[in-house]
């Protein structure tokens, strides 16, 4: 079942009301026809740069601000549209603040009990016991905040929004707080809370190493809108633009013209495609590569290679070691980037190639052609 | 962030504001109405001299305070001098002085018949006043003199603060581009204070010409005591607005000056890291002229008059320890208790409004319940007046074409008019501790409650009230303190017969019997010296965290 779908929602900065006359078009939209759905259970990060709207789209979602248009619908039912909008307080929904938004007057008992008011006062003893041991704090229940640790106020924070059982869970940068060595930890651990209560979480990052650990499905924002869904994997290897390919780390791109159903011809000569590629020849292409893809050999004869290839800086990055080439050829001069196991000599000249792998085309506008 | 808020919460919010402010608006609108024939009166004769005095009185003040504050703000912020952490509260410790209590104590010993001239007679073997020339106190001098005396703390708060923000490293490198000490201190030390100078002598400047009881005591006319004379002694209400007026023009001018002043403060007070602090070393003849001067001020504008109070009070203990005493304190204690309660209730009613409509409008309301504080007292006892008066006959005149018995004053003559009045003046203090503490609240609470399942008025009450109660708390008391302390407004608006002990303080300093009202006289400063305390702890929990860092 759909634990959450947005369609075609639009948001403005200052914005304080649902304009009837739908003045958007003057306005800073924010989120511009944005479509998302979450299915039960399932974990979906929203990848963006700063300022992006990812925010802003958690906001509407919990109807903290209101939409200019669109709808919101949790379990089926319509919490933001066109015929009204459900207050925050009745809408079911959990969230996980950046900074925890733990309430500094209640300890850590009051803060967790303090969505609970419909329960008897010994259900909600056995409730806030329940989800102490969840997240693994029994015992500190006579705390106050300021008394915790940043990761031990980060649980209280996930035992607080779950102790409602919320249909969805929002998560607003929630580990940006947290000590780098601590993190990838606790993002295993609240991964696996969220998984064992079955809840649906939203969750906001700008870190795609959080993302692809804590989430199913990332969902790439840009302008407003989703640009890109689907699992870590297809996004680095098969993005949808050059803004998302760029996005999910670093690449070349050198220009290309497919020969036949499994090769195009580059600067760096002819590159196998493992898949058969579209039939549009002679049309000029993107090829878009990533580091480790592109291969470094020491030239045995340089007189003889058409290349004139050299390393003019090495990084080394613990599992390889990320080179800079600078490439001159007939057709023009390109920087690329490899990734590779082993040290070459600084300034040596070196002949690149680049292994056969399921490739990626861009158009000139940066649209993917073939990936 | 914005969260839907029951209608009348909004239009509470409008209406308190209005009515708030209806003291402005009427002294605005009766200052547009052509001049009667007492204020033509009043222009062409004495009208100019008050203007005069009243300048002069800002200027003086401004002057004075300056000499006496900066060195003692540059000595607390840039030396270790002996004793400086019990001196540099010591120092602000006049501001909690009533004017009129330091004017009287200083009268009683400077004048004729005072001990300072009796002994100068007794030594010099001089007989009468014809024999030397000795300043007359009661005099426009004597009046700067006293009232730079009780108001330089202003100046030394603020420019203490500054000079303490100032690098190190800028004075250095003047030195090292051929200042001398002082020239460095003329060339970067005070042009980089001169925002926060500029502020505390506008406070001054306004508290200055505010002032009634000084020198109404010292027979100085000025454009405060010519309202109070046209009111009380007139009874003209109109050409009171006129001069009321007048004073609001001059108190618009200080407050503009103050804000052209710091329209580039970030510019001058831009702190680069923080380095340790490094003192001045004073020695010898310097080091005993700082302690001298600081401790001067301190002895003058606090310890020698509260020594003499003291002595009156054992002296005169027992005529002046009466039920009367009592009665006043009382009297004080409910109307300034009341407008606290007031006060405190409005600033947390506009303050979560603005808060929970973020919109520029929601936040209105607010400021216009804050400018009252910038209002003279008497200047705003007569902006009270207006309207509450005019009602009143409204309501006789309906009264009596009904057929039905007139009631009399019912605003203007009773207590209310003088709770109100309390509340127009100092709701500001309430509102700005409220915003402060309403401003340390995450928004993210805001959001995290409704996520919880509160609506607005649940979030206010479970989150906001229970975290800005401390706020609200200091608040309360701070409206409390300065509605005890007021003088003019009260002596314009309270009932007849209807004493309070600032106004029961004043009447025995007029009638030169200050002696049996010690007692009240050190209610008063004690009470004054409660929100010195508060904001010297604040103050010095900011350096703490300074340093810290």
């Amino acid at each position: 079942m759909i634990a959450l779908k947005i369609t075609e929602l639009v948001c403005a900065y200052g914005s304080t009301s649902r304009q009837k006359d739908n003045t958007s078009q003057n306005r800073d939209l924010v989120l511009s026809g944005l479509n998302l759905s979450i299915k039960d259970g399932e974990i979906v990060c929203l990848l963006g740069s700063s300022g992006c709207g990812k925010s802003t789209l958690l906001k509407a979602i919990a109807g903290l601000i209101q939409p200019v248009s669109g709808t919101i619908a949790l379990h089926g039912k319509e919490v933001s549209s066109d015929a009204g909008v459900t207050p925050p307080e009745q809408r079911g929904i959990g969230m996980i603040f950046q900074d925890y938004a733990l309430f500094p007057h209640l300890t850590v008992f009051d803060n967790i009990a303090f969505g609970l008011g419909k329960l008897t006062s010994v259900q909600v003893k056995k409730r806030v016991q329940e989800m102490l041991e969840l997240v693994n704090l029994y015992g500190l229940e006579k705390r106050y905040p300021h008394e915790l640790s940043g990761g031990q106020q980060q649980r209280v924070a996930i035992a607080r929004a779950l102790a409602n059982k919320p249909s969805v869970l929002l998560l607003d940068e929630p580990f940006s707080n947290i000590d780098s060595q601590v993190r990838q930890h606790l993002v295993r651990e609240i991964r696996e809370i969220l998984k064992q209560q079955k809840v649906a979480g939203l969750f906001v990052t700008h870190s795609k190493e959080e993302g692809f650990a804590f989430a199913d499905i990332i969902a790439v924002m840009g302008q407003g809108r989703i640009m890109q869904q689907g699992t870590a994997f297809d996004i680095y290897h098969h993005p949808h633009n050059r803004f998302i390919a760029d996005f999910m780390g670093t690449g070349n791109t050198l220009p290309a013209t497919i020969v036949d159903r499994h090769t195009v011809r580059t600067p760096l000569g002819l590159v196998q495609s493992t898949q058969p590629l579209p039939d549009n020849k002679n049309e000029s292409l993107e090829l878009f590569v990533r580091p480790p893809m592109v291969k470094v050999a020491a030239v045995n004869n340089p007189h003889r290679s058409y290349q004139q290839a050299h390393v003019h800086k090495q990084q080394f990055m613990g599992k390889s070691i990320r080179c800079e080439i600078s490439l001159e050829c007939d057709q023009g001069s390109y920087q690329l980037v490899s990734e590779q196991t082993n040290p070459v000599m600084d300034g040596a000249s070196v002949e690149l190639s680049i292994e056969p792998h399921h490739l990626v085309l861009f158009d000139a506008d940066g649209q993917l052609v073939f990936g | 962030m914005n969260h839907h808020l029951p209608w009348y919460w909004r239009a509470g919010s409008w209406l308190l504001a209005l009515l708030l402010f209806t003291p402005v608006i009427s002294l605005v609108v009766e200052a547009l109405v052509p001049a009667g024939e007492l204020f033509d009166h009043l222009w062409r004769t004495v009208l100019p001299t008050y203007i005069i005095n009243s300048v002069l009185l800002i200027l003086g003040v401004g002057l004075l305070g300056a000499m006496l504050a900066i060195p003692a703000a540059w000595v607390m912020a840039n030396t270790d001098i002996p004793g400086k952490a019990q001196l540099q509260w010591l120092l602000v410790l006049p501001l909690a002085m009533p004017s009129y209590v330091i004017a009287y104590i200083y009268t009683d010993l400077l004048e004729f018949a005072g001990p300072v001239q009796r002994l100068l007679r007794a030594i010099t073997g001089w007989e009468s006043a014809a024999d030397y020339a000795f300043p007359e106190i009661r005099s426009l001098g004597g009046a700067i003199i006293i009232l730079a005396l009780v108001l330089y703390p202003y100046l030394y708060l603020l420019s203490r603060t500054a000079f303490l923000e100032q690098s190190r490293s800028q004075i250095l490198a003047s030195r090292l581009l051929g200042c001398s000490p002082l020239q460095s201190f003329f060339r970067i030390t005070l042009p980089m204070a001169r925002p926060a100078i500029i502020t505390g002598l506008a406070l001054m400047g306004m508290e200055a010409l505010g002032d009634f009881a000084t020198v109404s005591y010292f027979s100085v006319p000025t454009l405060t005591t010519a309202v109070y004379d046209t009111w009380l002694g007139y009874g003209n209400l109109s050409a009171a607005a006129k001069i009321s007026a007048m004073m609001l023009l001059v108190v618009m001018l200080l407050i503009s000056t103050e804000k052209y002043s710091r329209r580039r403060q970030q510019l001058y007070q831009k702190n680069t890291g923080q380095e340790q602090r490094e003192f001045v070393q004073l020695s010898g003849w310097r080091k005993w002229l700082a302690l001298g001067w600081c401790w001067l001020l301190v002895t003058l504008g606090f310890l020698l008059p509260s020594l003499i109070l003291v002595d009156y009070l054992i002296t005169h203990f027992s005529t002046s320890w009466n039920s009367e005493l009592f009665e006043y304190s009382l009297n004080s204690l409910m109307v300034s208790g009341s407008a606290a309660v007031v006060a405190c209730f409005i600033a947390l009613f506009l303050g979560v409004y603005q808060r929970l409509k973020s919109n520029t409008l929601a936040k209105i309301p607010a400021r216009l319940v804050s400018t009252g504080y910038a209002l003279p007292g008497n200047v705003l006892a007569i902006g009270v007046l207006i309207p509450l008066t005019l009602s009143d006959n409204v309501i006789n005149e309906l009264l009596i074409t009904w057929n039905q018995a007139p009631v009399g004053l019912i605003f203007s003559g009773s207590v209310i008019t003088l709770v109100f009045a309390y509340v127009v003046r100092f709701s500001a203090v309430a509102v700005g501790s409220v915003e402060s503490s309403l401003g340390k609240v995450s928004p993210s609470l805001d959001m995290a409650s409704r996520t919880l399942g509160c609506n607005p008025q649940e979030m206010v009450r479970r989150i906001h009230i229970p975290l800005i109660r401390k706020g609200l708390l200091a608040g309360l008391l701070l409206v409390f303190i300065e509605s005890m302390k007021e003088l003019p407004a009260t002596l314009l608006l309270r009932p007849f017969n209807f004493e309070t002990l600032a106004t029961r303080v004043f009447q025995y300093v007029s009638d030169e019997q200050l002696e049996y009202a010690a007692p009240a006289a050190l209610v008063l400063v004690l009470v004054g010296l409660v929100p010195l305390i508060m904001l010297n702890r604040s103050l010095e929990r900011q350096e703490l965290r300074q340093e810290q860092k």
